[in-house]
């Protein structure tokens, strides 16, 4: 069963406090935040070929796909969630490298990660006072992420510049969305397990880092 | 600069994996998502308005 069956499935079920989820969350997405920060910034160090980054993130969702699953409800998942975590912060540092050499570069990284941080915090501070119900939006997050990854597929065969910049701009709005609707999940609770919602959560940021850095780069004329 | 043709190929199979990954959940949710009640379409486009502007705000930035 897709984890996101079973957490509809469990409905409202307040066997796990709402508030220990909430907490146990925010407390492992920032550790994970901090980790995945620290390697982006060995890997910059480092400078690894972009194969290096490719295999990295091939790797992380291998075991997003295969071995998280299997893990989530022991103590090994926690290890997991920093093993994947910081495997993409890893494969960020190419990336990071490629801006932090055009002139502004220093300017357009730090201006997305605070964009991000802003961004996240207003967002999750959203969810949690209004206590709104944002499940309505999932099939349009779900069914929007997949027709963003198709148009990713496309764009990588067919190099346009309108249609980077419109990916990026849709996945800005799918994350805003994917972030309202896991923090109201887990406010909710129909997310109950803190791992699955902290990889949730870190991967609408990191995917909302990186799609800034690339609306922002092409603003400054760098794409 | 021209992107490789492996690290396209690399690429286009992680959007796959992704593709695959997500398919049970985008089918579940687009068949069992909540209906949209009256109120909901503000407390959505509220914030999604405010993060339009802050990104073009920070756009217009750098």
């Amino acid at each position: 069963m897709n984890r996101y069956d079973s957490a509809i499935a469990s409905g409202v079920s307040q066997s796990v406090p709402v508030n220990k989820v909430l907490k146990n969350t925010y407390m492992l997405l920032s550790a994970t935040l901090i980790w995945s920060a620290v390697l982006a910034v060995v890997s910059m160090a480092l400078n690894p070929s972009p194969l290096v980054s490719l295999g990295t993130s091939i790797v992380a969702m291998l075991l997003l796909w295969f071995v998280l699953p299997r893990t989530a409800n022991s103590s090994a998942g926690v290890g997991m969630v920093f093993l994947i975590t910081g495997l993409l912060g890893f494969g960020l540092g190419p990336t990071l490298n490629h801006y932090a050499a055009v002139p502004n570069g220093g300017q357009i990284i730090s201006t997305a990660f605070g964009g991000t941080g802003v961004i996240f915090l207003g967002l999750s501070a959203y969810a949690l006072t209004s206590k709104r119900d944002f499940s309505f939006m999932g099939g349009f997050i779900f069914i929007g992420m997949m027709v963003v990854m198709l148009a990713s597929l496309v764009g990588i065969f067919v190099q346009i510049p309108a249609l980077s910049l419109a990916i990026s701009a849709a996945v800005v709005l799918l994350m805003s969305g994917l972030i309202l609707f896991e923090t109201s999940q887990i406010v909710r609770g129909g997310e109950t397990n803190y791992i699955f919602a902290t990889i949730s959560l870190y991967l609408s940021i990191i995917n909302l880092f990186t799609a800034l850095l690339h609306l922002l780069g092409f603003m400054s004329g760098d794409d | 600069m021209e992107t490789p043709t492996w690290l396209q190929i690399g690429s286009a199979v992680l959007i796959i994996g992704f593709l695959i990954y997500l398919w049970p959940a985008a089918r579940h949710w687009a068949k069992n998502s909540p209906k949209m009640v009256k109120g909901d379409l503000a407390g959505v486009l509220i914030p999604f308005g405010g993060v339009v502007l802050f990104v073009i705000l920070l756009m217009m930035s750098v």
